[in-house]
């Protein structure tokens, strides 16, 4: 779901406004350590959300119709856990294209949730 | 919760006259409560930390806090460095249950350790210090006091009890998710040998995160709830895994040191031998875990039993777990296939 561009300031930037009256206003605020870091959690999780609206749905149209192109064309996720369960990505002909399929995806989800994560790991290489 | 109500809880422990003169929360995790506390009681001073349970308890599995004082207790008389337990109290109707320990000075939270420079000397030992520290917790001695700790059932191995064990609580998430699909598959194709090993004490939850760590060097093990009796590899592992580095990747062990010097203190304080591809078994094992537990985690906030942003974010925070998973099986495959 795209936020509407009609409307200003956008769900992005109300999203963002909020984050920022978070780190910049409450949290030099709080002395104890657990709610100042649950604190930081939720300023983070805003930013997330604010990445996952810019991103749109498109990018998890496209891994559902990766799943059906894998081997043996799984029709969904609940198909494709019950194949790799029974066996059927256990030879490494099957086994490759599955590692690359699932990197794909979990770094879809890093995008949102922690872009930084996977630049990280990368460069270690 | 303030020093005088404290006061109150304190003394239901101790059974003699009790003064807190300064009360501290102290960072923990989600599901327990630790306070420091300054106290005078029967006339002398005492640093001490109050370790209680949370309203809402997260794990079936955990210990309960009589039995984590009565194993600090064993670990104490087995050389393992933690704090002095001292008092305990099972709980009433309107006090929860907790004990409490000598407060042993020293940073927990694992950023800070990583990071802080008077902590330099310390990290330089740190590896091989936690080496030599999980050894002489893996020889204690599991006697019949010790028989409340989870173990595998009758006839079962440590590895096939971590596969049940998982592999339940996917079930109960049904979440759908491939990567743990793939990866329980994985780790059933491809169970370590366990030569015949003895299962041993395990303290389930050893890494940086939960050790005090003093500018003069590690000072206490911390957090014994998810104790157990298992294969020793769960333990050496479980250090290793990149999310307890911290984002000091390179330094496989929690972020301070290497796995060469890990196993260096291991063998140094009698560690029985180390089978590095039982070790690699146990680290995919351990990612696994962490990663369907930050979603039942999410899943407490969900389902309204424990509404918090920090549980519900873990859900997400698993994506950098199952990235791992999928990473270590990708360099398994390669090296197999070379």
């Amino acid at each position: 779901m795209k936020a509407i561009p009609s409307l200003r300031p956008t769900a992005e930037e109300l999203l963002d406004a909020a984050r920022e009256h978070i780190v910049n206003k409450v949290i030099p605020t709080i002395a104890d350590p657990q709610l100042r870091f649950q604190t930081l959690v939720a300023a983070h999780v805003l930013g997330v959300v604010g990445r996952e609206l810019s991103a749109g749905t498109a990018p998890f149209k496209h891994v559902q119709s990766e799943v059906r192109a894998l081997p043996g064309a799984p029709a969904d996720d609940g198909a494709l856990c019950a194949a790799i369960a029974a066996g059927a990505f256990d030879d490494e002909a099957a086994g490759a294209p599955l590692r690359q399929h699932l990197r794909m995806r979990t770094e879809l989800a890093l995008m949102a949730w922690n872009p930084l994560f996977v630049m990280r790991v990368k460069a270690e290489r | 919760m303030n020093a005088q109500a404290l006061e109150e809880t304190l003394r239901k422990a101790v059974g003699q006259p009790v003064t807190v003169t300064r009360a501290a929360p102290l960072a923990g995790g989600a599901s327990m409560e630790t306070w420091s506390l300054d106290a005078t009681v029967n006339g002398a001073p005492e640093r001490l930390v109050l370790r209680r349970d949370m309203a809402v308890n997260m794990y079936a599995a955990a210990l309960t806090r009589a039995q984590e004082f009565h194993l600090l207790g064993v670990a104490h008389r087995a050389g393992v460095m933690v704090p002095l337990p001292r008092w305990c109290y099972a709980g009433d109707e309107s006090t929860r249950p907790f004990f409490v320990m000598n407060r042993v000075d020293g940073e927990s939270v694992g950023r800070k350790v990583v990071k802080l420079p008077e902590l330099a000397a310390a990290r330089a030992a740190m590896a091989r210090e936690m080496g030599r520290q999980l050894a002489r917790i893996h020889a204690v001695a599991l006697t019949d006091d010790l028989a409340f700790l989870p173990r595998p059932r009758a006839g079962e191995r440590p590895f096939e009890e971590a596969l049940r064990a998982t592999r339940a609580i996917v079930d109960g998430l049904a979440r759908d998710n491939p990567v743990w699909a793939y990866a329980l598959r994985w780790l059933a194709t491809h169970a370590p040998d366990e030569g015949g090993r003895a299962p041993v004490l395990v303290h389930g939850d050893f890494r940086v995160g939960n050790l005090l760590v003093a500018p003069s060097g590690l000072a206490a093990v911390i957090d014994w709830e998810f104790a157990h009796v298992g294969d020793m590899h769960e333990d050496l592992a479980w250090p290793t895994l990149r999310d307890w580095r911290f984002e000091r990747d390179a330094l496989t062990v929690g972020g301070v040191g290497t796995v060469d010097d890990l196993l260096a203190g291991y063998a140094e304080a009698g560690g029985a031998p180390v089978d590095r591809r039982a070790m690699a078994w146990w680290e995919i094992m351990g990612n696994l875990r962490w990663s369907v537990m930050c979603h039942a985690q999410a899943e407490r906030h969900l389902s309204g039993k424990d509404r918090s942003v920090e549980l519900a974010s873990l859900g997400r925070k698993s994506a950098e777990i199952e990235w791992e998973i999928v990473d270590l099986i990708e360099r398994h495959a390669q090296e197999h296939t070379l």
